[in-house]
């Protein structure tokens, strides 16, 4: 068995101390890559926490609309052939309903502050 | 690479620009000041001054550079000179290009203009204090200088590409096959437009391509100099209107549609007084397309983070953007209606 602390934890730790005795005391250029740097961190962080239920999810929606098998990205790609070539209904509400909830699901993981598409 | 001075040392290029200091300005006695510009994506671009009779000038060295992940230019360096030439008789505000580089000047393919005072960072121009008034004309003066980049005579540029709405959509279509080949999303916002092709005639002329907050140069008066001209061609002159408001360029401003500063109205009005033809379907097509190409260009980022031998942080960073273009795209096809 691994040592404990868990990777999230750890990960939380080095993005503590990158905020706290790092970006304070560093230089004007090296500024916008450590703030870069930090925030490739939090990806990491918020994926480790949310991707195996997210990507659970997603599979089980994709397997209900395809009525087939496949990995996660099999079943992406015939999605997108089956949009593609018209032969999935671009007006049901199963796929419409996919479409936001995966697309939610992956913005949860990348940016999950991001808001501004409310105002479009 | 022969000839490149990427790899050159600061005091080579200040001899060879020595050596040169004549065919830039008559009468230059010395080059001064020479210094790399590291802001922004271009890495080969220089500042420095050349000194005549007890004054300054100040001009930039722009040489050609490595493939960044603007995928779909094709304007070389030498063409870009060119343009800034062009767009300049047409009275849109670009920098003086100087000189054009020769091959025996021993600098590489580039050229030499004047140098222009401003701020190009967005978040600046969208947050200092020293913008606070300048804030308030942006929007009419990006609508004036759309109207005046659309009357550029693309016939002066040889080689100019174009692109139609079919050549877009074409273009597209084999960027998703290359580089977004299981996004249900770009999938279905792709039919979208195939399917919702505006009725109106396509007009066509000279398009900036790349014509948002980022890059235009600003100073305290408002736009000093419009820049980066690498995505120009021949095309739907409402593309650029629609790229300007895209989201991403607002930077967290979401409630100021053009470019992070202001309204569409003030946009679109000073657009249509200096002569622009609005088509305002058009440009709501071009809204949905042009998040559409942004999100392949993130989706080109993957593929270079993903395939290519050398691993930057800033593409792996741009890739996890994919999701953000997402979202704008189902929500401006009001398929994510919350």
């Amino acid at each position: 068995m691994i040592d404990t602390p868990f990777p999230v934890d750890l990960l939380n730790a080095v993005l503590d101390s990158l905020s706290a005795d790092i970006l304070p005391v560093i230089d004007k250029d090296s500024r916008f890559q450590l703030l870069m740097i930090i925030n490739a961190i939090k990806i990491v962080t918020r994926q480790l926490s949310l991707s195996d239920a997210n990507e659970k999810d997603e599979y089980l929606r994709l397997i209900e609309l395809l009525q087939q098998e496949g990995t996660v990205e099999q079943l992406n790609m015939a999605l997108s052939a089956k949009i593609a070539s018209s032969s999935i209904d671009s007006g049901s509400s199963l796929l419409l309903d996919h479409l936001v909830k995966t697309t939610r699901e992956k913005l949860a993981i990348d940016q999950p502050d991001y808001q501004s598409y409310r105002t479009l | 690479m022969v000839g490149s001075i990427a790899m050159m040392e600061i005091r080579a290029v200040q001899a060879r620009l020595d050596a040169i200091k004549n065919n830039i300005l008559p009468g230059s006695e010395s080059v001064t000041d020479i210094k790399k510009i590291t802001a922004g994506a271009s890495k080969n671009t220089y500042k420095f001054s050349v000194k005549v009779a007890s004054q300054k000038k100040t001009y930039i060295l722009r040489v050609a550079e490595d493939k960044s992940i603007e995928h779909e230019s094709t304007i070389n360096i030498k063409m870009e000179a060119n343009i800034l030439a062009v767009a300049k008789l047409a009275n849109v505000k670009v920098p003086e290009v100087s000189y054009i580089l020769e091959d025996h000047d021993g600098l590489g393919e580039g050229y030499i203009m004047g140098y222009v005072a401003g701020e190009t960072i967005p978040r600046k121009i969208l947050r200092d204090k020293k913008f606070e008034k300048t804030r308030l004309l942006l929007a009419a003066q990006y609508g004036q200088q759309l109207a005046t980049i659309h009357t550029i005579d693309s016939g002066k540029i040889e080689d100019l590409p174009a692109s139609n709405l079919l050549q877009t959509l074409a273009r597209f279509r084999s960027d998703i096959d290359s580089y977004a080949p299981s996004s249900p999303v770009f999938e279905y916002a792709y039919l979208w437009l195939v399917t919702n092709q505006p009725q109106t005639t396509e007009r066509q002329c000279f398009v900036h391509g790349d014509f948002r907050n980022g890059n235009v140069m600003v100073g305290e008066q408002g736009i000093e100099a419009v820049l980066d001209w690498e995505l120009c061609h021949k095309g739907d002159p409402m593309e650029d209107l629609a790229w300007l408001m895209l989201n991403p360029w607002r930077f967290g401003n979401v409630d100021s549609p053009v470019g992070g500063v202001g309204r569409e109205e003030d946009l679109f009005n000073a657009y249509e007084a200096a002569g622009g033809v609005l088509d305002i379907d058009r440009v709501r097509y071009w809204q949905i397309a042009c998040t559409l190409r942004w999100g392949l260009t993130c989706s080109f980022a993957r593929y270079i983070f993903n395939t290519g031998a050398e691993k930057k942080l800033e593409h792996a960073l741009i890739a996890r953007r994919i999701s953000e273009t997402e979202i704008d795209l189902l929500r401006l096809l009001r398929v994510d209606k919350s």
